[in-house]
């Protein structure tokens, strides 16, 4: 039998080849352990980088909201300065733990910068890298200033041969659609091509309504039409090909309880706000879900007894109303849950002295202000102050147009507002809204035309024009360059 | 023993990977930015801005929603970028478009839901 003191040299092989297979797995072990160390360590280099370019991103558009013209092409640093702002200096700036950090700035057209934010580092033989995030940023903080709307001149009219009796109007890029009564002969909804605003060309002349338009709107590619059909008050088209308008563009309608009572719409998000007429029987405020326009779904209405509401406008969740209540000209509707309208706490509206009636109301930068119906004793014209309670607290500066106010829109800087009116040479009034809140006179220019009573207005932001309409004309108003 | 080692070397992978992801995140959020300001600023010059665009950009892509509301009040932009496997979407309400942008909220959101895909 052999033994192990027979095999000579095998106890020192043993122990040296365990040592070898010992010393080889824990290098093993250390060398993963280094590795994991290692790799966590660039992990953090990688985020501490990426915080690092968010940050520098966020110094430039710090510089931006301040003025964009500030940024110019180049490779900065950017960094805090003295005055405690952020400011680009020198080609890059260097943290304290060691991150040396840039951002290229670079043009893509007079609104649009592209903004490479870089960050190297150099923390030792295997802490070495750069990291970038790009992101473009623009000029939106920017604010535009009104155009001098003291001095409206003719761009061009449409002139019908007929007395269409024109109420409304909106407008698209390249067409304008514009609402009317049949009662003369009107077509209810008229389309004009308006690529060049200084000759509109009436389109899809064969197309009637067949019934009255009264109040328009336009999100997209989808006109909703406020019309008296008694089973279709709202109907809702697809303009996509405007210049063939047709009635097979008719892609939904809404039944508005009520017979022929809807007069005026606003759209928030969504939502579809519509007001009517006065009926006995039924609400005058309505608000419609219109996500999918396959199943518009009434959410709510709201009764008020004895008063027609013609025109409606939403400021900061609350819906402006223009009633006939004699008690509550103007009325505000607490909007923000579409699906429970109720008054407004405080008052539900404002009394304007004397009784009347409310016929328009719209909204700009804090105030309301409606129109009414010739008074005697009292103006036509109430601005409201609503920057600090949705429901006016404080009396209205007024105004006096002298004939009853049918219609009114605003620019939307909140610098003149225009009123459409029953006046024999004032039609058109344009209203500056500093000199009306500093208590003057606020009527600073006038349009008169003989085609008939200002009978609509709409500011046109897409192409800085007024359209007027009156009882045979779309006319089409500019300001002064 | 092999397991630990095995166990290291995974987790040295990991954490490689946590940094790259964190940046790659972070550029997705970035082009949902470049989309958010390039929507602002196209709805400030034309509030009839329809949006439904994709931008193809340096590090990823993005795209606009066709906005909420309309004209110059109480709008919806609703933008997403995407950087890799990594998607951030925002949805921005706006108060007043004219005269100058007021942004009511700016919020980062897993899904979209206040405007029409």
């Amino acid at each position: 039998m052999q033994t192990f003191r027979t095999r000579p040299g095998v106890l020192l092989l043993d122990v040296l080849i365990g040592v070898a297979v010992f010393s080889i797995i824990v290098s093993g072990v250390i060398y993963a352990l280094l590795f994991a160390q290692t790799s966590t360590l660039k992990s953090g280099d990688h985020i501490r980088a990426t915080h690092l370019n968010q940050q520098s991103i966020a110094g430039v558009k710090s510089i931006r909201d301040n003025n964009f013209a500030d940024l110019t092409e180049g490779i900065f640093g950017v960094s805090i300065g003295e005055s405690g702002l952020w400011e680009l200096s020198g080609t890059g700036s260097v943290s304290d733990d060691g991150f040396i950090s840039n951002v290229q700035v670079t043009s893509i057209d007079s609104n649009r910068l592209q903004l490479v934010a870089t960050t190297s580092w150099d923390l030792g033989a295997v802490r070495i890298g750069e990291s970038s995030l790009v992101t473009d940023i623009t000029d939106w903080h920017r604010e535009q200033a009104a155009s001098n709307w003291g001095n409206v001149s003719l761009d061009s009219a449409y002139i019908d041969a007929g007395t269409p009796l024109f109420n409304a109007a909106v407008a698209s890029d390249s067409f304008a659609f514009v609402t009317s009564e049949i009662s003369d002969g009107g077509a209810g909804l008229y389309v004009f091509d308006i690529t060049d605003t200084g000759s509109p060309n009436r389109v899809a002349e064969g197309y009637t309504l067949g019934s009255a338009g009264y109040d328009i709107l336009l999100v997209d590619d989808m006109l909703y039409v406020v019309t008296g059909d008694d089973g279709a008050e709202i109907q809702i088209f697809d303009t996509t090909n405007a210049s063939s308008f047709s009635a097979t563009d008719r892609v939904a309608t809404i039944n508005v309880p009520g017979n022929s009572k809807a007069r005026s719409i606003v759209l928030v998000s969504n939502t579809l706000f519509v007001t009517s007429l006065e009926d006995s029987t039924e609400a005058e405020i309505f608000s419609y879900d219109i996500t999918d326009l396959g199943a518009i779904t009434l959410l709510d209405s709201l009764e008020d007894a004895g008063a027609s509401h013609t025109s409606i406008v939403v400021q900061n969740g609350y819906a402006y109303t223009a009633t006939t209540n004699d008690t509550k000209e103007l009325r505000v509707i607490d909007a923000f849950d579409a699906a429970d309208l109720q008054f407004a706490v405080g008052g539900g509206g404002y009394n304007v002295p004397d009784t009347p009636d409310g016929t328009s109301v719209t909204a700009f930068g804090g105030y309301v202000l409606l129109g009414r119906l010739q008074g005697d004793l009292t103006e036509e014209l109430h601005l409201f102050d609503v920057s600090e309670s949705p429901v006016p607290t404080a009396a209205p500066f007024n105004a006096e147009t002298g004939q009853s106010v049918n219609a009114l829109d605003a620019e939307p800087t909140g610098t003149y507002a225009f009123a459409a009116t029953n006046h024999d040479n004032q039609e058109l009034v344009v209203l500056d809204i500093d000199t009306f809140v500093g208590g003057g006179n606020p009527i600073v220019d006038v349009w008169d035309t003989s085609t008939g009573l200002g009978r609509g207005v709409t500011y046109d932001s897409l192409h800085d024009r007024v359209f007027l309409m009156t009882n045979s004309a779309f006319i089409i108003l500019q300001p002064s360059s | 023993m092999v397991s630990a080692i095995g166990s290291f070397t995974l987790i040295s992978i990991g954490s490689l990977q946590n940094g790259l992801t964190f940046q790659s995140s972070a550029q997705a959020i970035e082009n949902a930015n470049t989309c958010a300001e390039i929507g602002l600023m196209s709805l400030f010059l034309n509030n009839g801005y329809s949006g439904n665009e994709s931008l193809s950009l340096t590090n990823g892509t993005c795209a606009i929603l066709q906005p909420g509301g309309y004209g110059n009040t109480n709008r919806t932009l609703c933008v997403e970028g995407i950087r890799g496997n990594n998607t951030r979407r925002m949805e921005i309400v706006v108060s007043t478009l004219l005269p100058s942008i007021t942004v009511y909220s700016w919020q980062e959101v897993s899904t979209i839901t206040a405007c029409s895909y």
